[in-house]
C-alpha cells in the first residue's frame, strides 16, 4: 500500500500494517488493490513514520473495539510503548491528532495515556505550566467553578 | 501545543480520568475550555463514588417550585446561592440512592448540618450525635421521614432534568407515587433498581412495565415481595416479553 504525507513524500508499507487504521482499512475494502498512493494530507512525514513504526510493531496485535474503553488504566504502557512515548510534546501531540484522524485506536489510547499520566498529580497551575495554556478565567469565575465543585477536591 | 487538540481528543485523554475526582478537580480549574469538557464528566454519576453534603447541597439548588414545595410544610431551609454556573443535574448518568447512616449518607449530613430552620433543638444535637436511638425514636423517625421527602424530591428532579439518566438505583424504600408516575414517562432509563415494599407499589411498577420499552434491566432483588406483589409483577413482565 502506498501513502503520501502531507509534504508529498511516499512511503510503502504492507497492508496488513496498514488496516490497523479503519480509515485506510475502510478505504483499501471499497476502492480494491490499487498502485494509486492514499494521499494523507493531515500527517506530516516524519509524523507517518512514527505511526507506520507503531502499526508495524502491534501489527500481530488483537483489534480492539471502541466499546472496550470503557475501563481505562494509566500505568500498564509496555516498555517499547514507553519509549515510543519519549517524545516532545509537539510530537506527541501530532501522534494524537494522527491517531485520531486515522482511527488507531491503540495508539489514540496510548497516546492520550501518556498526556494523562503528565496531568496527574499535578494542580492547575502546574497543569497550565506544563502544557504553556493560559488562565482565562477570571478570579470570581474560578471560584465559583472551585465551590460548585468543591465535594471532589479531596477525593 | 495541547490547545490545538480538538474536544473529542481531550476527551479521550480526560476519560483516563474516569473516576479520579482529585485530578478531575485540578483539570477543571485549568481553564474555561477544559472546564466545559470535565463537567460533563465530574458530574455523570457522582452520586455512584460520593456522598458529600456539599454535592447533595448543589443538587437541591436545581429543585423547581414544585419540588421545593414538597419540602415546605417540613421546615426545611433549602440552600440559596446565586444562579449556578451548570445546570449540573443534566449530566447524570446514574442515580442512586442507599439506605446509610448518617456519616455516610450525604442527604442524611445536609439535613443534620444544613437543612433545619432555627428551631433545631440543641438536645436533639447531643443525642443525635450520640446515637441514642431509644430515647429519641420519634425524632429519628421525624428526621428519616424528611431525609426521604428530600430524596423523592431529588429524584424527581432527576428524572425531570437528566436526559441522559441511564440507571437509577433507589435501594431504599422511598418510592412514592410521584416518581412512579415519572418513570412512566421516562424514555432514557435502561436500568433500573429498586425497593418495593407493598402492593401498591408493585402495582405502579407493573403499570410501568407493562407499556416501558426502553427498560433492558430491572433489580428487584433486595425485597422481601408477598404472593401477591410478585404476581402482578410477574404478569406485567410475560406481557412485556410479548
Amino acid at each position: 500500500v502506498k501513502l503520501t504525507s502531507s509534504e508529498g513524500t511516499e512511503f510503502i508499507i504492507d497492508r496488513k500494517v496498514a488496516e490497523k487504521s479503519v480509515l485506510l482499512k475502510n478505504m483499501l475494502e471499497d476502492v480494491g488493490e490499487s498502485d494509486m498512493a492514499i494521499p494523507l494530507p493531515n500527517v506530516t512525514g516524519p509524523i507517518l513514520n512514527k505511526v507506520i513504526d507503531y502499526c508495524t510493531h502491534h501489527r500481530d496485535d488483537p483489534f480492539v473495539s471502541q466499546e472496550d474503553d470503557s475501563k481505562k488504566v494509566s500505568d500498564d504502557i509496555d516498555d517499547w510503548d514507553a519509549e515510543f512515548c519519549k517524545v516532545d510534546q509537539g510530537t506527541l501531540f501530532e501522534l494524537i491528532l494522527s491517531a485520531n484522524y486515522l482511527d488507531i485506536k491503540p495508539l489514540l489510547d496510548l497516546t492520550c495515556k501518556t498526556v494523562a499520566n503528565m496531568i496527574k498529580g499535578k494542580t492547575p497551575d502546574e497543569i497550565r505550566k506544563t502544557f504553556n495554556i493560559t488562565n482565562d478565567f477570571t478570579p470570581e469565575e474560578e471560584e465559583h467553578v472551585r465551590k460548585e465543585n468543591e465535594w471532589c477536591e479531596e477525593r | 501545543m495541547i490547545t490545538l487538540l480538538p474536544d473529542e481528543c481531550l476527551l479521550e485523554i480526560f476519560k483516563n480520568f474516569h473516576t479520579k475526582y482529585r485530578t478531575l478537580f485540578s483539570c477543571l480549574l485549568v481553564n474555561r475550555h477544559w472546564c466545559r469538557i470535565i463537567i460533563p464528566i465530574l458530574w455523570s454519576e457522582p452520586t455512584k463514588y460520593i456522598d458529600d453534603l456539599r454535592l447533595i447541597r448543589i443538587y437541591l439548588l436545581a429543585l423547581n417550585v414544585e419540588e421545593q414545595a414538597l419540602l415546605q410544610h417540613f421546615k426545611i431551609k433549602l440552600p440559596n446561592y446565586q444562579k449556578l454556573l451548570f445546570e449540573y443535574s443534566n449530566f447524570a448518568t446514574y442515580v442512586g440512592f442507599y439506605l446509610k447512616d448518617r456519616y455516610t449518607d450525604g442527604v442524611k449530613n445536609w439535613l443534620y448540618k444544613e437543612g433545619y430552620k432555627e428551631d433545631w433543638d440543641e438536645e436533639y444535637i447531643y443525642y443525635y450525635d450520640d446515637y441514642s436511638y431509644d430515647d429519641y425514636g420519634y425524632f429519628y423517625q421525624e428526621f428519616d421521614e424528611h431525609v426521604n421527602a428530600i430524596k423523592c424530591s431529588l429524584i424527581s428532579m432527576f428524572l425531570r432534568t437528566s436526559k441522559r439518566l441511564k440507571h437509577l438505583n433507589i435501594d431504599e424504600p422511598i418510592c412514592n407515587k410521584r416518581i412512579f408516575e415519572k418513570l412512566h414517562i421516562n424514555t432514557s432509563i435502561t436500568s433500573l433498581k429498586l425497593h418495593i415494599n407493598n402492593l401498591e407499589a408493585s402495582k405502579l411498577l407493573a403499570e410501568i412495565l407493562y407499556e416501558n420499552s426502553t427498560l433492558n434491566s430491572l433489580d428487584i432483588s433486595n425485597n422481601k415481595l408477598g404472593f401477591k406483589e410478585l404476581k402482578v409483577l410477574i404478569k406485567a413482565l410475560c406481557k412485556n416479553i410479548h
